[in-house]
């Protein structure tokens, strides 16, 4: 085994981005990308918002299609499209008695079909670049692409604490938010504005397939380990930061796609701790038992 | 393109296909391992490739330390050339003269490029070259960004495809055109080629190529292939390094970026690759001239024997019918028709569909051929549904990379042989 990340730790873990500028930027991308999103991934997870999470994530690239065909900045075309999918929600939602899942799901079908349609149609047309939105490019890291990221981590930090106590009491009593005069759907518009924002600006750096799994792994491993939500938002987002840097190293050291290797980590991590949460539990158990009988 | 209708599958499929693509680049290499194989190739290069295999994947096992100065730095004193494929690797191995540079490929054998994923170790690979060479055309997908990143840092990026004379368009935009302008020898079309190559200076060398690889062998000059050139004046701009990040996409429409499958074209532009080599790594630019002249020599007698194989084959079964786009090059210059492909045009979202491949059968039925030809690094579904259908045998061709030194196309030159091999013994 490799164990070259415990012998010499230097060479491992800190050496490779001394020397190499690439792996700065790279590096710089991975942690703004994974704070950013395991931070709204926070409330995705407190609110069983996974599976919204995933359709738009998935659900921007119609908009990126259409971006390429009309030739304007393919983040806004996302952008655009993911406000689509929220609004389109929200419709069926108000006008129907079915669940947000079925909901959800119809969008996520129609907007992948869309995509694949707006592509077909385009005989011809070079469209290779979607594979660097599927994939992410975090081996070509801009310094444009770096100052988006850096926009949206604020915007995402400044909404989630001004928004922290309205998302806090919708999430958990939404009758309760509308007599403390909270307007939840304000609040509920304002997640998902949030969670769109985090999706388009890290989907160029891990790719909108990947980025979904820094959206509910780190937020999720944390809440195995947290309770209270600032705090599950802290954890979420170390969490999804030692994922990007471990999965960069692997990628550099090991040759691993490099977006894959970072959502990998994540997913890894999450089990990590599902592990150590269970046998947790069982000793303290056990340190029960016998004081019980 | 097989990469692109994958590409579709992934999103459709979302997580759980990414993986499963991504792994199934190389299974059927197997069905073509066992075909008729032809000997004496170069062996150097399987050791290199071996070498190349061993430092990547090996650093798990057992040396701990010099993991990082293995993989990315290389230690020799040696200039390193780093090519994204495996047949671009092999071919300039030939023209380093087999040790004057380090020559390494980003994408394994037997991996396709259209769908490769490079990692953060190639990134620093590619950043490090004195020159790095590529296809170009798109062909490597999801090295694009990388590319245009490590380019705009500096290092020399040589677009193979940017160089090749007369750059086709996929033969399915020109399929019947194609036929029509069969025969009509408008000898040297090559002086459009010649203009094209007077944008990036080098119109010495291939003067000097076309005298060798078009006037030895008749039938090269069948060009449905004009509006080819208009085009390639668009982007004559985009010599080398010249990638201008966002309008790219719609500069190489429907151009084929399979440039390798015509050995003709690559002999005519090892000169300019050379020239290149040589100038950005300071290596002996005389002794890679002369390499290169002894591998052009080389692969002109490949494209000979090639020819010879293909007249065994009676005119009228001259007809290919492949999964995606990627026999252009070779039915251009060894007179073939290609009826049509599963995967039609080149987008990346392009799915096949029932009525097309319905269409397609029938056409299979009409040309009488008795095999259509699917490519060893793409799903053979559709292709296997299509033979089905039409009542012909399924013939897998490796089109898009080379394969392990034992698999009998682990070299260029092999690999065109054990191509022309298996489609010449396919239809006669």
């Amino acid at each position: 085994m490799a164990v070259t990340f415990i012998t010499d730790p230097w060479a491992w873990w800190v050496e490779p981005f001394v020397v190499n500028p690439f792996m700065r930027n790279a590096l710089w991308a991975g942690l703004l990308a994974a704070v950013t999103t395991s931070i709204v991934g926070a409330w995705v997870v407190l609110r069983g918002l996974a599976f919204l999470g995933d359709a738009l994530a998935h659900g921007v690239l119609p908009g990126i299609a259409l971006a390429f065909v009309i030739g304007v900045d393919t983040s806004i075309g996302a952008f655009v499209a993911a406000l689509v999918m929220v609004g389109g929600v929200g419709l069926i939602r108000n006008h129907s008695p079915l669940p947000d899942d079925t909901s959800i799901g119809i969008l996520f079908v129609g907007f992948l079909a869309l995509a694949v349609v707006i592509m077909s149609s385009q005989i011809g047309a070079y469209t290779g670049d979607l594979n660097r939105f599927l994939f992410g490019s975090i081996t070509s890291v801009t310094t444009a692409g770096l100052r988006r990221q850096l926009i949206a981590a604020a915007v995402v930090l400044t909404g989630v604490v001004v928004f922290y106590r309205a998302f806090l009491v919708m999430t958990f009593d939404e009758v309760q938010a509308r007599m403390l005069g909270f307007r939840p759907k304000l609040a509920n518009v304002g997640l998902l504005v949030l969670l769109a924002v985090a999706i388009v600006a890290s989907f160029e750096t891990v790719g909108s397939l990947l980025v979904f799994a820094f959206l509910v792994a780190p937020p999720a491993a944390a809440s195995l380990i947290v309770r209270r939500v600032p705090w599950l938002m802290i954890t979420g987002a170390l969490l999804g930061a030692v994922s990007a840097v471990v999965g960069i190293l692997l990628s550099f050291h090991h040759r691993m796609a490099a977006g894959a290797a970072m959502a990998l980590t994540s997913v890894v991590i999450f089990f990590v701790v599902l592990a150590g949460s269970v046998a947790v539990r069982a000793l303290a158990d056990r340190r029960r038992d016998p004081a019980t009988t | 393109m097989r990469g692109r209708y994958r590409t579709t599958m992934a999103m459709i499929g979302a997580m759980g296909l990414v993986a499963a693509s991504c792994g199934s680049d190389d299974d059927t290499a197997d069905d073509t391992a066992d075909a008729p194989e032809v000997t004496d190739a170069p062996v150097v290069d399987d050791d290199d490739h071996d070498d190349d295999g061993d430092d990547d994947h090996d650093d798990d096992g057992d040396d701990h330390e010099d993991d990082e100065d293995q993989d990315h730095e290389h230690d020799e004193d040696l200039p390193l050339v780093v090519a994204t494929t495996s047949i671009w690797a092999d071919v300039t191995e030939h023209v380093v003269c087999h040790g004057l540079a380090d020559v390494r490929a980003v994408v394994p054998t037997g991996v396709d490029a259209h769908f490769y994923e490079p990692s953060l170790q190639d990134r620093g690979l590619m950043g490090d070259a004195a020159i790095v060479i590529a296809n170009g055309l798109f062909l490597e997908e999801g090295l694009i960004s990388t590319l245009e990143t490590i380019a705009a840092e500096g290092v020399p990026v040589f677009e193979v495809a940017d160089h090749i004379a007369e750059p086709i368009e996929f033969a399915g935009d020109h399929g019947h055109d194609h036929d029509d302008d069969h025969g009509h020898d408008d000898d040297h079309g090559h002086d459009d080629g010649h203009s094209h190559d007077d944008d990036h200076g080098h119109d010495d060398d291939h003067g000097h190529d076309d005298g060798h690889s078009h006037d030895d062998h008749g039938h090269d000059d069948d060009h449905g292939h004009d509006d080819g050139h208009s085009h390639d004046d668009d982007h004559g701009h985009d010599d080398d390094h010249g990638h201008d990040g966002d309008d790219h996409g719609h500069h190489h429409d429907g151009d084929d970026p399979h440039v390798w499958l015509d050995p003709a074209r690559v002999a005519a532009v090892l000169p300019v690759l050379g020239d290149a080599i040589a100038a950005a790594t300071g290596i002996d630019a005389d002794a890679v001239a002369e390499c290169v002249a002894d591998y052009q020599a080389e692969l002109l007698d490949v494209d000979a024997e090639m020819t010879e194989m293909f007249a065994s084959i009676d005119d009228d079964l001259r007809r290919l019918v492949s999964t995606h786009e990627s026999l252009g090059y070779l039915a251009d210059r060894y007179g073939f028709e290609i009826i049509g492909t599963v995967l039609e045009g080149t987008s990346s979202m392009a799915e096949t569909n029932p009525a097309a491949l319905e269409e397609l059968a029938n056409d299979v039925i009409a040309a009488g051929v008795p095999a259509v030809f699917a490519e060893a690094e793409t799903s053979q579904a559709d292709i296997e549904a299509l033979a089905g259908r039409a009542g012909v045998e399924v013939v897998v061709l490796p089109t898009e990379a080379l394969g392990d030194p034992d698999s009998g196309y682990g070299t260029y030159v092999e690999f065109l042989r054990h191509n022309a091999q298996l489609i010449s013994d396919a239809l006669s």
